[in-house]
C-alpha cells in the first residue's frame, strides 16, 4: 500500500492555482523528494499531505484512505517545519510532551516517553531548557523528537535544514538519512537545495511553477540517477547539476547538428526538425589539444579554480559553455583559446517546442548514429 | 559651533521646555495642596514655604473620596477582566479565523474607540436606569468597553500576529483545539504584551471622568469625581481639592514608572517583526 498517493491534485488560493494535475505516489518505506525553484508548489504539496492546506480537486490518500478533509491531527504524519516551530514558552520536555497532554496522556507516561525519544536523540541533557538556549541542530533534534513521539506513518519535513550553515548542513542531512534507516518510514522531503535532493533521496519529484507558464507542476519523478543521466525536458535538465547543463539551440542539417565542426547525426524523429536543443553537462564537455580538428573553438573568459578541480566558463560562436574538469597541472589562462568537444555519449537532445527530450545521443567512433 | 552640536543643544531645550510644561501643573497643584490658602494665592508665588499636611489629612479621612478611590480600582480590575475575556478570543479569531467581514469589523472597533465617552451616556442612561446598573461599578465596567475593549482587541491582534503561525500550524498537529492553542502557546508568549493592555487599560479607566458623572450618582462615584467634589457650589476647597487631586493621581504615576518597560515594550512589540 502506498504511504501518500496524489491522484489529479490541484490546489489554488482563491482564483490562482499552485498546484495542477498533480499524480504522485509515495510508497511505504521510501524516502521522497520535493525539488524546485520558489514558487514550484513544493511546500503547498507538503501542507496539503498535513492538511494545513486545502485540496481543491482530486484525491489525495494517505495509508490508502482519502484525507482530502481530514483533520490534520488525523491523519498519522508527524511534521518537522522550516522553523522547527518550538514553543519558546516552554522546555524541551514540555515541547516534546505536548502532544500527549493534549492526548489526555498521564504524566508518569509523558515523562517515560519523552525520556525514551530524548535519550534516542541525544537530548537527555537539554530537557529542562528552553529552545532558545538550544544550538540549531539542537532544536532541530527536538523537532525531530516530538516527530517521532507521534509515531506516524508519514514523516513530513518543510525544508528543515535552510536554517543551518554549510557545515552543519552536512552533518545534520546525514543524520536525517540514519534516521530514516533506523526507522524505516516513509519521508516527504521538501527543499530548494539539490544537492540535498540528490544525496537524500530515494526518488525526487522536479516540480516547476505554473506561473512560469508550465501546463503542470510535475517534471519529473526517478530516482536521482534517472533525472541527473536522463532529464525527461529541459526544465529539469537545467535545474539538477551544478554548475548548470550547457544548452544550445543548433539548426537541423541534412538530419544532424553540428557543434563547431563535430558532426551529431540524429534520429528519425529529430531529424524532420528545423532546430532541435542540444544538452551536456559541464563535466562531460573536453578541452580537446589545439590541434585537434574536432569540436568548437572558444575562448577563456573565467577561470573558479576550487583546487580538485576547476570550472570554466568559455565565450563561443553559438553562447557561452560552462566545462568542469579535474585539476591537472595549470589552469588555462584568460582570453586563451580553447577547443571544446562533446563527449559522445552524454549529448542530450530536447523538442524545441515541447522541450521534452529526444534522447541521449551516442556518437558511434566513425559518426554513425546512434540511440538511446 | 558645529551643526550637530546645534542639534543636540536644541533637541535638549525642546526636551526641557516639554518636560517642564508636562511636569508643571502638577508640581504647581502639589504646591497647593501642601500651603495654607494664603501661601497658596500669595503673589508673588510663594515658592519656599512651610509644608502643611491638613489638606491631605482631610482627604485620607473623606468616606467619599476614599469610597470613590476604591470604586475606580474595582473599576478597573473589573473593566479589565470583562475586556480581556471577550477581548483575547476575539482577537485570536480574528488572526487565526476566516471571519467575514473582518475589516468592517476592525474599522468599526476603530471609530468605537474614536468616538468621544460622553456619546454613549445619554443612550445608556435611559437602559441602565431600566435595568438597575445605574450607579453602579459593574455598569460603569460594562459602558468602559466601548473603548477597552477595542483598544484591548487591536493590542492583542497585534502581538498575537507576532507569534509564527507555524506554531499554530504544529500545535493543530499535535491535536490541540484551537481553545488549547490559545491558552497554552499564545497566551503565555504575548504575556508581556497583556500587561501592556492592562496597564493602559487601567490608566484611561483611572482617569474617565465624563461616564462616571452621567451613569453614576453617589454609590458608584469614582475618584474623578470624588475630587470634583471637592468643587462646592459657593466655593472651592483649594487645597483639598489638591490634595484629592495629587492622591488620586499617585497610583497611576507610580505604576506608569514602574511598568514603563513593559509599556514600551509591549506598544513595540507588534511594530517589528
Amino acid at each position: 500500500m502506498a504511504a501518500v498517493e496524489f491522484q489529479n491534485v490541484g490546489i489554488s488560493f482563491g482564483n490562482v492555482p499552485v498546484v495542477k494535475d498533480l499524480s504522485l505516489t509515495v510508497n511505504d518505506g521510501e524516502f521522497v523528494v520535493l525539488v524546485g525553484p520558489s514558487g514550484c508548489g513544493k511546500s503547498t504539496i507538503l501542507r496539503s499531505i498535513a492538511g494545513l492546506a486545502g485540496i481543491s480537486s482530486g484525491d489525495m490518500r494517505i495509508g490508502g484512505k482519502r484525507m482530502n478533509d481530514a483533520d490534520p491531527a488525523a491523519r498519522d504524519i508527524a511534521m518537522v517545519f522550516q522553523s522547527y516551530a518550538l514553543f519558546p514558552n516552554m522546555t524541551v520536555a514540555g515541547n516534546l510532551g505536548f502532544g500527549l497532554k493534549i492526548r489526555g496522556e498521564g504524566k508518569a507516561e509523558i515523562d517515560r516517553k519523552v525520556a525514551e525519544v530524548a535519550a534516542v536523540v541525544g537530548l537527555s541533557d537539554h530537557l529542562h531548557k528552553r529552545p532558545g538556549a538550544l544550538s540549531g541542530g539542537q532544536r532541530q533534534r527536538v523537532a525531530l523528537a516530538r516527530a517521532i513521539l507521534r509515531r506516524p506513518g508519514v514523516f513530513l519535513f518543510d525544508e528543515p535544514l535552510s536554517n543551518l550553515d554549510a557545515e552543519f548542513r552536512t552533518a545534520m542531512r546525514a543524520e536525517i538519512v540514519r534516521f530514516h534507516r533506523t526507522q524505516g518510514a516513509s519521508m516527504v522531503y521538501v527543499t530548494h537545495d539539490q544537492t540535498e535532493a540528490m544525496t537524500m533521496g530515494d526518488r525526487i519529484a522536479v516540480l516547476a511553477p505554473l506561473a512560469a507558464g508550465h501546463k503542470a507542476n510535475l517534471m519529473q519523478y526517478g530516482t536521482p540517477d534517472e533525472v541527473y543521466h536522463r532529464p525527461s525536458n529541459l526544465f529539469v535538465a537545467r535545474f539538477i547539476g551544478t554548475p548548470r547543463m550547457n544548452v544550445v539551440t543548433l539548426p537541423v542539417e541534412g538530419g544532424a547538428v553540428h557543434f563547431g565542426n563535430q558532426q551529431i547525426d540524429l534520429p528519425p524523429s529529430a531529424a524532420r526538425l528545423t532546430r532541435i536543443i542540444l544538452g551536456q553537462r559541464p563535466e562531460h564537455l573536453r578541452l580537446s589539444p589545439q590541434e585537434s580538428e574536432n569540436g568548437l573553438t572558444g575562448a577563456v573568459e573565467h577561470v573558479e579554480n576550487l583546487g580538485h578541480e576547476m570550472i570554466l566558463t568559455l565565450s563561443t560562436a553559438i553562447g557561452p559553455m560552462v566545462l568542469r574538469e579535474a585539476r591537472t597541472g595549470s589552469a588555462p589562462s584568460l582570453g586563451q583559446s580553447v577547443q571544446l568537444s562533446l563527449d559522445p555519449n552524454q549529448v542530450h537532445l530536447f523538442d524545441p517546442a515541447s522541450e521534452e527530450r529526444i534522447g541521449c545521443f551516442q556518437l558511434a567512433a566513425d559518426s554513425r548514429q546512434g540511440y538511446r | 559651533m558645529t551643526r550637530s552640536r546645534r542639534a543636540t543643544i536644541l533637541s535638549y531645550a525642546i526636551l526641557i521646555l516639554a518636560g517642564f510644561l508636562s511636569l508643571f501643573p502638577i508640581l504647581w497643584i502639589m504646591g497647593i495642596s501642601l500651603k495654607t490658602q494664603a501661601d497658596a494665592f500669595a503673589m508673588p508665588p510663594k515658592l519656599i514655604f512651610v509644608p502643611i499636611w491638613d489638606h491631605y489629612a482631610k482627604v485620607w479621612g473623606d468616606a467619599a473620596f476614599i469610597k470613590g478611590f476604591f470604586n475606580s480600582v474595582f473599576a478597573a480590575l473589573l473593566g479589565n477582566l470583562m475586556a480581556f475575556v471577550i477581548g483575547i478570543p476575539a482577537a485570536f479569531a480574528l488572526n487565526q479565523c476566516r471571519v467575514p467581514a473582518r475589516g468592517a469589523i476592525l474599522a468599526w472597533l476603530l471609530l468605537s474607540y474614536m468616538l468621544p465617552e460622553f456619546l454613549f451616556v445619554i443612550p445608556m442612561y435611559g437602559l441602565f436606569q431600566a435595568t438597575g446598573l445605574y450607579d453602579s461599578v459593574f455598569g460603569l465596567a460594562l459602558v468602559y468597553q466601548t473603548f477597552t475593549l477595542p483598544f484591548t482587541i487591536w493590542m492583542m491582534r497585534a502581538f498575537f500576529a507576532d507569534v509564527p503561525f507555524a506554531l499554530y500550524e504544529a500545535a493543530r498537529l499535535e491535536g490541540a483545539k484551537s481553545w488549547q492553542i490559545l491558552l497554552r502557546v499564545y497566551l503565555p508568549m504575548a504575556a508581556p504584551g497583556i500587561a501592556a493592555t492592562a496597564i493602559l487599560n487601567t490608566i484611561r479607566i483611572w482617569n474617565e471622568l465624563a461616564i462616571a458623572l452621567g451613569l453614576t450618582f453617589d454609590k458608584a462615584q469614582t475618584v474623578t469625581l470624588a475630587v470634583a467634589a471637592y468643587r462646592g457650589y459657593a466655593s472651592i476647597d483649594w487645597g483639598a481639592l489638591s490634595a484629592a487631586a495629587i492622591t488620586s493621581i499617585l497610583p497611576m504615576l507610580i505604576f506608569a514608572v514602574l511598568a514603563q518597560r513593559q509599556i514600551v515594550g509591549g506598544l513595540s512589540l507588534g511594530a517589528v517583526k
